[in-house]
């Protein structure tokens, strides 16, 4: 009898640590809180262009910011990989401070929604980061898996062909989760399919004419001072935008160049959205040391100030393509850095396209947005 | 003996949730942990192409030019094209607009299309995305440049090589489209960068040729200021 209530008490406590640990799991459901802006036009939900997401974990909000003036639509898309912070950080800085003069303006911040509801297990993952606002309060901010979550979509076939012609075998399985390689999606298909038909079928249902997708990579990845361009035939301006946006931004101090979408980039964004729709399709990275294999502890120093001395001395013994800054890149650095694009990918855009201009003020100066950091940018959550 | 096993296994059920809580299934552990987000964009450049070796320019000082600039050379009508159809013709056609002059953009333009013109910038780069977006073969490319060249010659044009990409513009066709340019060009705006192994001041100091090392490519905005304006 003693040994049976030994034994009860052991699958008590086992079931006490499951009990804890499923409450943190499902605790990363709960997605962040967007502060008001009365500029706000309307929020959808990406169902409304793909019905197969209606009332499953992918199903994302779409906000809206129609100035009622005529010009061109806008299609800004953060979090398509939930563990690229500034990506997200971005939109959200976008929808709490945006004020559209011409045009419309469509921002998605959790593009990959399910992907924000699970992290990388066995890796040391940091499944949150927190940021001050300038009046003391606090927001918390989720770092996500770059994958939809597997409780949403499983298991992973071991040979998948998307509607792009790519082709996931074996290993690369598991991107069959990943939203940037599914385009331009499936409307009854896999469920990250349905997400990229989603985007798909709101850039052609609302006439998109401009769209960004903002990413952020390790640092050895090579494209990180670049925005990737599609340049169709029908839409020989796309460089020419792409250009002066870039030298604008070179002007201002901030490295930039331009690259071709590649023509095998089957599935991603840049690719398949621009070889599919009529929308200028423009993809921008920025350096996240927390991605790379070379980071150390994962905390908010990391997540935020961008502080990892790892990648500044495998700079420095010329390891790194990219300019690794001794005292880190912070997160407030790389959302000014993508804000910056947005602005003037929206100005260049306009200037090309006179009769469909898409005009917005609100965002601030690369500058401005560094020196008074997030905690500025960002608005309080009453 | 009994007891150390169930307090082994109570230890190994308790690892087994604790590791559960960050993540639904093993399967979704191994492929995506890590990895960084390269694939975003097919690679085909290759930083180890940058050597280290002595600048003239720097961020304090950006553009250095050797030899005299006779700035009368060059007139309109102005041709901006295209050798190699890399970003960086789109990127000289957004200088020209912030520099303020008329000219004529065409990065695939023909032998006719250039003819009549009295200079003609050409921005010297080869990039298989950009031949690849314009539908145009290696061979078809250095065809086309080699009957734009014949056209200069007999008009007599002034012509500008305009290598503004870096390291990155550094290879077999870019080198070879140079080379073409560089033979019949009276002035070289070079983004430093992609002289690491000295090509291009040797070319330029060999056959008395002015060129302008600039830092970045932005610069190329005052250098052509300085000429057109």
């Amino acid at each position: 009898m003693k040994e049976y209530w030994k034994n009860i008490v052991v699958l008590l406590i086992a079931l006490l640590f499951a009990v804890l640990a499923s409450i943190d799991f499902i605790s990363m459901q709960v997605q962040e809180k967007i502060a008001p802006n009365q500029n706000l036009t309307e929020v959808k939900m990406l169902s409304c262009y793909s019905p197969g997401l209606k009332g499953t974990d992918s199903d994302t909000e779409v906000y809206v910011f129609d100035s009622g003036n005529p010009g061109g639509t806008m299609l800004i898309l953060g979090g398509t990989h939930p563990n690229e912070s500034a990506g997200m950080v971005s939109a959200i800085a976008t929808i709490e401070n945006l004020e559209v003069e011409r045009g419309r303006v469509f921002i998605i911040p959790w593009t990959n929604k399910s992907g924000f509801t699970h992290t990388s297990p066995l890796d040391g993952m940091q499944d949150r980061f927190s940021i001050t606002l300038s009046d003391g309060s606090i927001r918390t901010f989720r770092v996500g898996n770059r994958l939809t979550n597997p409780v949403d979509q499983w298991p992973d076939r071991t040979y998948y062909e998307g509607t792009s012609g790519r082709k996931l075998i074996g290993s690369e399985s598991p991107e069959i989760r990943n939203v940037n390689r599914l385009y331009y999606g499936k409307e009854n298909g896999v469920l990250t399919e349905r997400v990229c038909y989603g985007i798909y079928n709101l850039i052609n249902a609302e006439g998109v004419d401009l769209t960004m997708d903002m990413h952020e990579g390790s640092p050895e990845f090579l494209y990180l001072d670049c925005t990737m361009v599609n340049q169709k035939a029908d839409n020989e301006k796309a460089m020419s935008i792409a250009s002066s946006m870039a030298l604008s931004m070179q002007l201002d101090g901030l490295d930039m160049r331009t690259e071709y979408s590649g023509k095998s980039s089957y599935g991603l964004s840049h690719r398949s959205l621009g070889d599919n729709t009529a929308s200028m399709m423009t993809l921008m990275e920025t350096y996240n040391p927390s991605m790379g294999p070379l980071h150390g502890k994962m905390d908010d120093d990391l997540i935020v100030n961008g502080n990892e001395p790892n990648y500044y001395q495998a700079h420095n013994e010329g390891y790194i393509y990219f300019d690794v800054p001794e005292n880190g890149y912070p997160l407030a650095e790389r959302v000014a850095r993508h804000l910056t694009c947005i602005s003037y990918l929206a100005q260049s855009y306009s200037e090309a396209n006179p009769h469909d201009a898409i005009v917005f003020e609100g965002l601030g100066s690369y500058d401005d947005i560094v020196e008074k950091g997030l905690g500025n940018l960002l608005k309080p959550i009453d | 003996m009994k007891k150390i096993i169930v307090v082994l296994l109570a230890i190994a059920l308790l690892i087994g949730f604790g590791s559960c809580s960050k993540a639904a299934t093993p399967a979704a552990a191994a492929p995506a942990a890590n990895t960084p987000s390269t694939g975003t964009v097919d690679s085909e450049y290759d930083p180890n192409a940058t050597v280290d070796f002595e600048m003239k320019t720097s961020a304090d000082k950006r553009v250095v030019t050797i030899g005299e600039i006779d700035k009368s050379l060059y007139q309109s009508p102005i041709f901006v094209t295209s050798f190699g159809q890399s970003t960086d013709a789109a990127m000289l056609d957004t200088v020209m607009k912030r520099v303020g002059i008329d000219y004529h953009y065409n990065p695939t333009a023909t032998a006719d299309d250039i003819a009549g013109s009295k200079t003609v910038i050409i921005a010297v780069g080869a990039s298989t995305k950009g031949l690849g977006a314009a539908g145009i073969s290696e061979a078809d490319e250095t065809a086309r440049a080699k009957a734009i060249m014949k056209q200069i010659k007999a008009d007599g044009s002034q012509v500008i090589c305009c290598h503004i990409g870096g390291s990155s513009r550094r290879g077999a066709l870019s080198d070879e489209l140079a080379d073409m340019v560089m033979k019949q060009c009276s002035y070289i705006v070079l983004k430093e960068d992609a002289n690491f192994d000295s090509k291009f001041t040797d070319f330029a100091s060999a056959h008395n040729i002015p060129i302008s090392l600039i830092f970045a490519t932005k610069d190329t905005v005052s250098v052509f200021t300085d000429i057109f304006k």
